[in-house]
């Protein structure tokens, strides 16, 4: 399997942290709101916002990063992705509908984005493929464009 | 092309009637709230609401009949409609995936009909006309068909349509199989849903279904003899439980007809409302054999088609044959596509770790749930015993669940209370996924999704709990007969038949 590309990390690093710091947020809004009667501890509830906020600024990219892999061959794409659940799912190009190449703002910095392979499934009717340098996904988008056979239902 | 097509048809006069005969409940829902606002003021401004609300109905009616306007070109049928808000709607012949018509209570007793046209976009009435003429109906579905098959993307070459008389029936139901069938169809669903509207009933009119006081003498007996009252509810409720079956059945499949024509099957059925649908073959992703447990111990099935129909309402299911023996199954199947139907002996289990794995998910969420509650509630720690029964499930469950690879399409057979078979031809196939999860992992286990287009996300042909070598070797060889499968297809199309 191909790993994505480095820039990845670093991309889902910055969306864990913006998510972090709302966490922080709320959690000293937590602290300064709940009434001392309930008789915690001072600083429980941020001190384990700020224990989450490391694990997952520090340890969750680089797993996710990790779980994710992808494989091109002459006729299908392979993208396997999930800690958790682990899933591969294998689309053969005839069957994909449509493609799309797009890019969010933090993955724009970083001159990265995602490719999606859309077929008229259910299930996996959109399959994404996060993390590719722009120019290679570009080019998939491309080389799978031309392998979509129009010519059948 | 680019000449504008002129919308100059008009829907069927009757249809100011019955459109407003139609959005007379929709008045009556707001009869209450009306009552309640002049409530005390007589008889005569009730009268009066009532008229009003029948004449907006009528001039609702007329006004949507006056500016719904349709046309047919050669290549697309265009849609007029609104009463305020006008909107043109364009619809290419080859964009129709689906022409049905279809005739209820009132449009039969004005010889109309409702033709809908599909086009797989998602939402609901694209392109309804409600309603034509019968003739004008079936006209509409020639002309449209054989414009949108006539297109360069089929597969096949399109005989002229015959007239329905002599399509050959390949299924067809007689009274009493319906009949049988509604036996089958024993439902109690429907039973919560008459309580339900009892209820409603209370509510709005102060009528309490639920005491007994209007049976009067019956309620003291009862009293006495609570346990024969018991037994004697039990029995209306099952009894009701058959009749509304029945009923609904023979609402649904009287005269259940499925014939061959060009290119694909025509079911017609219902008794107050006529349904016909054509299914293109072409269009038939996957084929599902479906019995419960008691109609399988009796020998009949139902075949269902999914079909490609990206409206989410009709869940892209079509059935073909509601309560059918095997045999009569095959050759619809046979119809459709090339099915072989492989001996019990050649399906293949899953795993046997899956009765672990499913048994210790149960155990572990079973278990948690039922400690929560005793916190609640300590007698219900008793609940622990029955745990045991997700195991027997577990176990029934991998006895019932196998696939078989054949020539021309994967089999899975899953289910004990409700078996399916799920055939699925491989050029079909969406997309195959191999998923595992955790424990999955530990068991070294895991499970094949085979994604299909208009599947249901409750229901697919899924292969669960595999050894996990195994479900990467069948993913690898679903994919090549897949490939196999679509260049055959493209071969076939590619050299001209004559």
């Amino acid at each position: 399997m191909t790993p994505l590309s480095p820039s990845q990390k670093n991309v889902l690093r910055v969306r864990t942290a913006i998510f972090s710091l709302i966490l922080i947020v709320f959690a000293l809004i937590a602290e300064v709101a709940i009434p001392g009667d309930l008789e915690l501890p001072t600083g429980i509830i941020l001190g384990l916002a700020l224990v989450a906020s490391f694990l997952l600024i520090f340890l969750l990219p680089d797993r996710r990063y990790r779980a994710w892999g992808y494989d091109e061959t002459a006729d299908e794409l392979q993208v396997q992705h999930g800690i958790w659940v682990r899933r591969r799912t294998i689309v053969p190009f005839g069957r994909v509908q449509h493609i799309d190449v797009s890019q969010g703002p933090i993955e724009r910095h970083y001159r990265i984005g995602t490719l999606t392979l859309h077929t008229a499934g259910t299930r996996s009717s959109a399959v994404a493929l996060p993390g590719l340098d722009l120019d290679q996904a570009e080019r998939m988008r491309d080389e799978i464009r031309g392998k979509i056979r129009q010519d059948l239902v | 092309m680019k000449l504008e097509i002129v919308a100059d048809r008009r829907l069927h006069p009757a249809t100011f009637l019955t459109r407003a005969i139609k959005s007379l409940p929709q008045y009556a829902l707001g009869l209450p709230a009306m009552v309640g606002m002049v409530s005390g003021s007589g008889l005569r401004i009730l009268i009066l609401i009532a008229l009003g609300g029948i004449a907006a109905a009528l001039a609702g009616g007329y006004l949507y009949w006056r500016r719904f306007r349709y046309g047919v070109g050669n290549r697309e049928i265009v849609i007029e409609s609104g009463i305020f808000h006008r909107q043109r709607r364009v619809i290419p012949f080859d964009r129709i995936q689906d022409i049905d018509i279809e005739q209820g209570l009132l449009s039969r007793l004005f010889g109309t009909a409702k033709v809908k046209i599909e086009t797989g976009g998602g939402s609901k009435n694209e392109g309804d006309l409600d309603s034509v003429a019968l003739e004008e109906a079936h006209r509409l579905r020639e002309i449209l068909r054989r414009g949108h098959q006539a297109g360069p993307a089929e597969g096949q070459d399109i005989v002229e349509a015959p007239s329905p008389i002599d399509e050959p029936l390949i299924f067809g139901m007689d009274l009493r199989r319906v009949l049988l069938a509604g036996l089958f169809n024993f439902s109690l669903i429907y039973l919560a849903f008459i309580f339900g509207g009892l209820e409603y009933l209370e509510a709005w009119f102060g009528i309490d279904p639920w005491s007994l006081d209007w049976i009067g003498p019956a309620r003291s007996l009862a009293a006495e003899v609570s346990w024969a009252a018991t037994a004697f509810a039990f029995l209306v409720i099952i009894i009701l439980g058959v009749v509304v079956g029945i009923l609904r059945t023979i609402a649904r499949d009287y005269n259940f007809r499925l014939t061959r024509v060009p290119g694909g099957l025509r079911r017609q059925r219902g008794l107050f409302t006529l349904s016909e649908v054509v299914i293109p073959f072409r269009r038939v992703q996957l084929a599902v054999i479906q019995a419960g447990l008691v109609a399988r111990y009796f020998g009949w099935y139902r075949l269902e088609f999914q079909t490609l129909n990206a409206d989410a309402a009709r869940s892209g299911h079509q059935v073909a044959a509601p309560f059918a023996r095997i045999e009569e199954v095959l050759p619809i199947l046979g119809a459709v596509h090339k099915a072989t139907m492989p001996p019990d002996r050649d399906y293949v289990r899953v795993s046997k770790r899956h009765i672990l794995r499913q048994s210790l998910r149960w155990l572990s969420l079973g278990a948690l749930f039922i400690l929560g509650l005793s916190i609640a509630w300590p007698p219900g720690l008793a609940l622990l015993l029955v745990l045991p029964l997700g195991v027997a499930a577990a176990a029934l469950q991998w006895r019932h669940h196998r696939y078989c690879p054949t020539p021309d399409a994967i089999h899975v057979r899953q289910g004990w209370l409700t078996r399916r078979l799920w055939i699925v031809p491989y050029e079909k196939i969406q997309s195959i996924s191999v998923d595992q999860g955790p424990l999955q992992r530990k068991l070294s286990l895991a499970s094949i999704a085979i994604d299909t287009a208009g599947a249901s996300l409750l229901r697919a042909p899924n292969i669960i709990n595999l050894p996990a070598a195994d479900a990467e070797s069948l993913a690898a060889r679903l994919m090549v007969a897949h490939l196999e499968a679509r260049a055959m297809l493209r071969r076939r199309v590619k050299t001209p038949i004559s």
